[in-house]
This record gives structure tokens, C-alpha cells and sequence, in this order.
């Protein structure tokens, strides 16, 4: 059934068991395996993944510019690719590099596009503008720098003031301040209530933007959830220096803590908060001398995923959930 | 779809390869009115005094040895006659005429009979080379894809692309025509040609030119339509030199059944009303001696506009299926 209220969407993006295989010369390729990727209605969602883990043949999948060869696609409750057209006009997508006419001046190539979506041309400059190009607008875009390539597609899909944006790989050859203002950018977009898909394989990127995140690795969903819950909150470690850390260390097994030495030094699991350990070693006369919480990121995350080695109790009990099929695939 | 379309057209009026190809055709006709300027020029008294001197002079010779030529002209022509039946040369025209010596100056009606012709084969060209060039770009520079982002019916994409340069196409060849004609008629004033014309010269010249208008508009969307098939320029360019040195330079001349077939041919048919065309229809003679007949073909106008729209069909329908069907990188 196609839905065509986007008010009853449940997700901005909602792609179920998606699929694409390459016909190569060597045989079958399969660059999307059963794929789910849900983008909530307003936020970011970061889609991490190595380079050729399946991230740009999905979008494109959703852009209609590739078949799928199984599952399916909504964006706001319209069906995709079918129903692409009714939806269009709410999404904004860069896919890898920006591409424009190469020849045209900027301002002539978002004139185009406002041309063909139907939008005045006034809206040109107003989002010209908006991503601080108007001065050099003028100029070939192929004279332009890549951060003013990617401020120019910016500027494109802000012409449609869509409700879902599609950004691919959007800091890849930018400097430090080009990167610093695209991520200022979907940040804002995001907190402007649209919802922003961020496709990466920066995982720190991803981090500092993302609300929610997907990580797929093989064209297989890995997991997903908040970032908060994907790097599994309430189970951090915490690192512990003391003088006596053999006897620390039954002390601390005996509360029913698990502890792991590493040399002069035990990482602590299980710990609610890092002044419980304090408290347990202070009753038995030890006086911790560090006590550093070990923080897990996003990239400890990632690289258990895709070792296949992913800790299942990392993911229990939260909203994140890990996709069996993570499990000795990379 | 006409915003689509407005866009499309916006983009074939501001791409430098259309700027080139029309200052290329500027340039063209204005060499080729240049041309006529020289060609169409009257004599001068001192060119007109040495043709006569050069008349009297063949003429002094004629009749001093027209006999002697005759004679050999008829022993030549019966030694063919065995190796080709029927074959005449004319024995009896040898007499040398003033013509021969003076060229008369070209009339009006003389200079522009060519234009439509010539004007719209070169505009045809140019307007292949503008519809590929259009589409390949934007596969080259992975414009199409962003493109399709923000509209994502690709018929609607690929007939507005279509018709874009189809009008362009259009617009060329109404250009060119225009300023041949216009050079043509200044030509003529300037060199004091006989701008007598036969009832009828102006309406055929009309119909024509609007026919090689027309057929510069079929170029153009052919060659976008190429351009959708193979995604490269440089593609489409092989394919036309590959047709023409393979097709119509070689494999024509082992299957002759190709000759009404041909592009140029029906170009030429489609834009003057018809075309003739000649082939050798070779076989043993009852002496066994293996001879060849000269054979001459006629190519309708209908015969040439109902293969020419069959051609832009085929390409049209075929470059909007593999549109449709594959994938965008």
C-alpha cells in the first residue's frame, strides 16, 4: 500500500530488507544485503560505514538513481522510487562530489535549477546568500574551490527548503574550516526540526552531528540506534592507577565489579558511577591514585562491529539493537 | 514540463559549444558567399578578348582537322563499344562552342539553387555535435545525476532534453539559411547577375529550406538521442565516422541494395525533393566477358522523410528505454 500523507509517516527515510547486487565481470556483487535503515522525522542520522560498505549505492537506491534489486523505500511515507516525483520537492540531496554545469557560473547553474523546479529566481540569491557565496557567484563552478562546490550544492537543495536532506560523503576534500561549517550546517538544518541523513565514514564526524546513527559494514546492517546507545551508555570503564592493585582487584571482583588488569593498571566494569569504586576501595584502606572513566566513542564501536567482535551487552536493554548479521562478516 | 523545458533551453542557448557552433557556421557561409562573390563575378573585356582569341584558335584548328578527330574519336568509341555496349561519345558534338572558352556569369537562380542544401548539411552537423555534446557533458561531469535529483521522471527529463536541442537545431539551420540567402541576394547586386528566376523558383526554394530546417531539428535530437545511448561525445562522433567510412564508403559498394538506403542520399533527397543515385550492375556478357552497365537510382522526398523519421525513431525510442532502464552513476 502507498502511503501519500507524509503527516503519517513514522520515519523521514524507512528503507526495509534493501538489496542491490552488481553484475560484474568476476561474477555477483552485493552492495546492499537486506539493508534496514530508518531516519527519524527531524535530526541527524549519521550512516557510518567504511568506503564500499554500500552507503552511496543506497542512496541512490532512495534518489531513484539506481534500481534496488529487493526490499523497499519510503520517504515520508511515499513509496520510492515509484512515487519519487510526489516527494521530491521535500528532499535535498548531494550524492558524493557536487556536480553542477562545470562551465556555468554558479548563480546560472541554481538559476537552472530553480527553472526546473518552478521556484522564482529571487530565491536564488536569498540562498545564495545563506551559504556566503554570493560574491563569487559570478564565477565558473568549476573555478570553484571543493568546500565552495559543496556550499553551492547546499545552496541548491535549500532552493526546494526541503524537509529531508541527503548529504553523501559531504566533508571528503574539504579543508578544516570547510569541514567545521558544513557540520555547523547540518547541525542547524537538524535542529530546524528537518531531518538530515549524513552518510560517512568519518566516525568522528558522525559523532559530533548525529542524533541517531546506522552502521553498516558490507552492505549489511551492523547496528543502529542514538549514537548515545550504539557506544553503550551506563557500561563505560573506568581506569583505575592504585598502589596495591592486586588487592584492589579482589576487593573490587568481591562488589561484583569485573575487572580486567593491565599492568599496573585495572579496567573496571559494571560500575554506576566511578565514585562507587572510590567508595569500595576506600572501605579496604586502598586510595585510588587516578580514576579515569574510560569513555567508549563511536570508533571503538565501529571497529568492534566490524571486526565482528561486538559485545551484545553493549546493546542490550537500549534502543540500540545490533544486526545478527554483524557477527564475523568483516 | 514547459519549466523543464525553459531550463533546457536556457542551458542549450548558454553552452559554449553551441557559441562555437554557431560562429563556426557564421564563418561558413560567410566563405561560402565569399565564394559566390568570385565565382558569380562578369567578365572582364580583357578575359572576354582572350577566350575569343582562344575560340578562333580552336576553331581554326577544328577546321583544319575535325575530320582526322572525328575519325578517331568513332575508332575509340567502337573499341569500347566491345567492352561496353551502347556506350556514346558523342562524336558528332566535337565542334568547340564559345562556351567552352567563356564561362557565361552565373544567374541568381543558379547561385541559391544549393543553398537549402548546403546550409542545412552543415547545420546538420553541427547540430548532431550540439545534441551529443549536450548530453554527454552532463554523463561526463556527473551533472546528470544531480539533475535527476531534483527531477526524477526521466521521460519528462529526456523529452524536454530532446526538444531543447531539437529547437536549437531548428533555430541554426533557419540561421544559416538566412544569411545565405541574404549573401546570396547582396552577390547578386553586387556583381550585376541576372536575377531573372523561373514562376515557382521562390516557393521551391521555400519549401526547401524549410525542409533542411526541419531536418537540422532531426539532427539535433538524434544526436541527443545517440548522446543517451552511449553517454560520451566522443562516442557519438565514432559512430558517425565509423558509418560513414564503413557503410557508405566500402560495404556500398558490395551490396548496392544499400544505396537507397543511405543518409547522405536521403538527406539530399529529403531536403531537394529527390535524389538520383548511380551503381554498377555487373554481369557475364553472352561473349562470357564479365561488363558492367552503368545503372542509375531515383530517391523519392517521401522515401527519404519516412527513412529519415524511421532513423530519429528508432534513435529516440532507443535512448529513452536505456534511460530509463540504467542506472546513474
Amino acid at each position: 500500500m502507498v502511503t501519500t500523507d507524509s503527516a503519517s509517516a513514522d520515519f523521514a527515510i524507512e528503507a526495509r530488507a534493501l538489496r542491490k547486487v552488481y553484475r560484474t565481470r568476476r561474477g555477483r556483487q552485493v552492495a546492499v544485503d537486506d539493508l534496514d535503515l530508518l531516519v527519524p522525522l527531524t535530526g541527524v542520522h549519521g550512516f557510518l560505514g567504511p568506503n564500499g560498505s554500500g552507503k552511496t549505492t543506497t542512496i541512490r537506491m532512495l534518489l531513484g538513481l539506481i534500481r534496488s534489486d529487493g526490499g523497499s523505500m519510503r520517504i515520508l511515507g511515499h513509496q520510492v522510487p515509484q512515487h519519487l516525483p510526489a516527494v521530491i520537492n521535500s528532499i535535498g540531496a548531494i550524492v558524493e562530489q557536487p556536480r553542477f554545469f562545470p562551465n556555468f557560473s554558479g548563480r546560472l547553474n541554481l538559476e537552472l535549477t530553480a527553472d526546473a523546479i518552478g521556484v522564482e529566481r529571487d530565491k536564488v540569491e536569498s540562498v545564495l546568500d545563506q551559504v556566503g557565496l554570493r560574491d563569487r557567484a559570478g564565477d565558473a563552478f568549476r573555478t570553484y574551490s571543493l568546500g565552495m562546490k559543496q556550499r553551492l550544492a547546499v545552496a541548491g537543495t535549500l532552493l526546494k527548503d526541503p524537509q529531508v536532506l541527503i548529504f553523501d560523503e559531504p566533508t571528503n576534500g574539504l579543508d578544516p574550516a570547510g569541514i567545521h561549517e558544513i557540520r555547523e550546517t547540518m547541525r542547524a538544518l537538524g535542529r530546524e526540526g528537518r531531518a538530515v541523513l549524513v552518510s560517512s565514514h568519518i566516525l568522528s564526524e558522525v559523532e559530533q552531528v548525529a542524533d541517531t546513527v546506522t552502521i553498516i559494514g558490507r552492505g549489511k546492517l551492523l547496528a543502529d540506534g542514538t549514537v548515545a546507545d550504539v557506544m553503550g551508555h551506563g557500561s563505560n570503564t573506568v581506569r583505575v592507577v592504585v598502589s596495591d592493585p592486586r588487592r584492589a582487584a579482589e576487593v573490587l571482583t568481591a562488589s561484583r565489579l569485573t575487572v580486567r588488569p593491565s599492568g599496573a593498571v585495572l579496567l573496571v566494569d559494571g560500575a554506576e558511577r566511578p565514585a562507587v569504586i572510590s567508595e569500595v576501595l576506600a572501605r579496604e584502606g586502598l586510595y585510588p591514585d587516578e580514576l579515569f572513566p574510560v569513555r567508549r566513542d563511536l570508533e571503538s564501536v565501529f571497529l568492534e562491529l566490524t571486526r565482528g567482535s561486538g559485545p551484545e551487552a553493549h546493546f542490550d536493554g537500549s534502543e540500540a539493537r545490533q544486526h545478527p548479521s554483524s557477527e564475523g562478516h568483516l | 514540463m514547459w519549466r523543464l523545458f525553459r531550463a533546457e533551453w536556457r542551458r542549450v542557448l548558454r553552452r559554449r559549444i553551441t557559441l562555437f557552433t554557431v560562429l563556426g557556421i557564421i564563418a561558413a557561409t560567410a566563405l561560402f558567399t565569399f565564394a559566390m562573390f568570385t565565382s558569380t563575378k562578369a567578365p572582364t573585356a580583357e578575359e572576354i578578348a582572350r577566350s575569343e582569341q582562344a575560340y578562333q584558335r580552336a576553331l581554326d584548328d577544328w577546321e583544319r582537322n575535325s575530320a582526322e578527330q572525328i575519325a578517331q574519336c568513332k575508332q575509340d568509341e567502337a573499341a569500347n563499344q566491345q567492352m561496353e555496349p551502347g556506350v556514346d561519345f558523342n562524336c558528332d558534338e566535337l565542334t568547340p562552342t564559345k562556351n567552352q572558352y567563356l564561362h557565361p556569369q552565373p544567374t541568381l537562380a543558379e547561385t541559391q539553387a544549393p543553398v537549402p542544401l548546403v546550409a542545412g548539411m552543415l547545420v546538420a552537423l553541427g547540430a548532431v555535435l550540439i545534441g551529443a555534446s549536450m548530453v554527454g557533458a552532463e554523463f561526463a561531469t556527473g551533472s546528470i545525476g544531480n539533475w535527476l535529483t531534483f527531477e526524477p521522471r526521466r521521460s519528462r527529463v529526456y523529452a524536454t532534453k530532446l526538444l531543447a536541442v531539437a529547437l536549437g537545431g531548428l533555430a541554426l539551420g533557419a540561421v544559416a539559411i538566412a544569411l545565405l540567402t541574404g549573401g546570396g541576394l547582396l552577390v547578386a547586386q553586387l556583381n550585376n547577375q541576372d536575377t531573372t528566376v523561373e514562376a515557382g523558383f521562390w516557393a521551391h526554394q521555400g519549401w526547401s529550406s524549410l525542409r533542411a530546417v526541419l531536418l537540422t531539428a532531426v539532427a539535433a535530437a538524434g544526436g541527443a538521442a545517440l548522446g543517451f545511448i552511449t553517454r560520451h561525445t566522443a562516442a557519438v562522433i565514432g559512430i558517425g565516422i565509423g558509418y560513414l567510412v564503413l557503410v557508405e564508403s566500402i560495404l556500398v559498394n558490395f551490396a548496392t541494395w544499400l544505396h537507397p538506403l543511405l543518409l547522405t542520399g536521403n538527406v539530399q533527397a529529403w531536403i531537394q525533393g529527390s535524389a538520383q543515385y548511380r551503381y554498377q550492375e555487373c554481369s557475364p556478357s553472352d561473349t562470357g566477358i564479365y561488363s558492367c552497365e552503368s545503372m542509375t537510382g531515383t530517391i523519392s522526398n517521401t522515401h527519404a522523410g519516412l527513412e529519415l523519421l524511421a532513423v530519429l525513431a528508432v534513435l529516440a525510442v532507443a535512448g529513452w528505454l536505456l534511460f530509463r532502464r540504467r542506472d546513474v552513476a
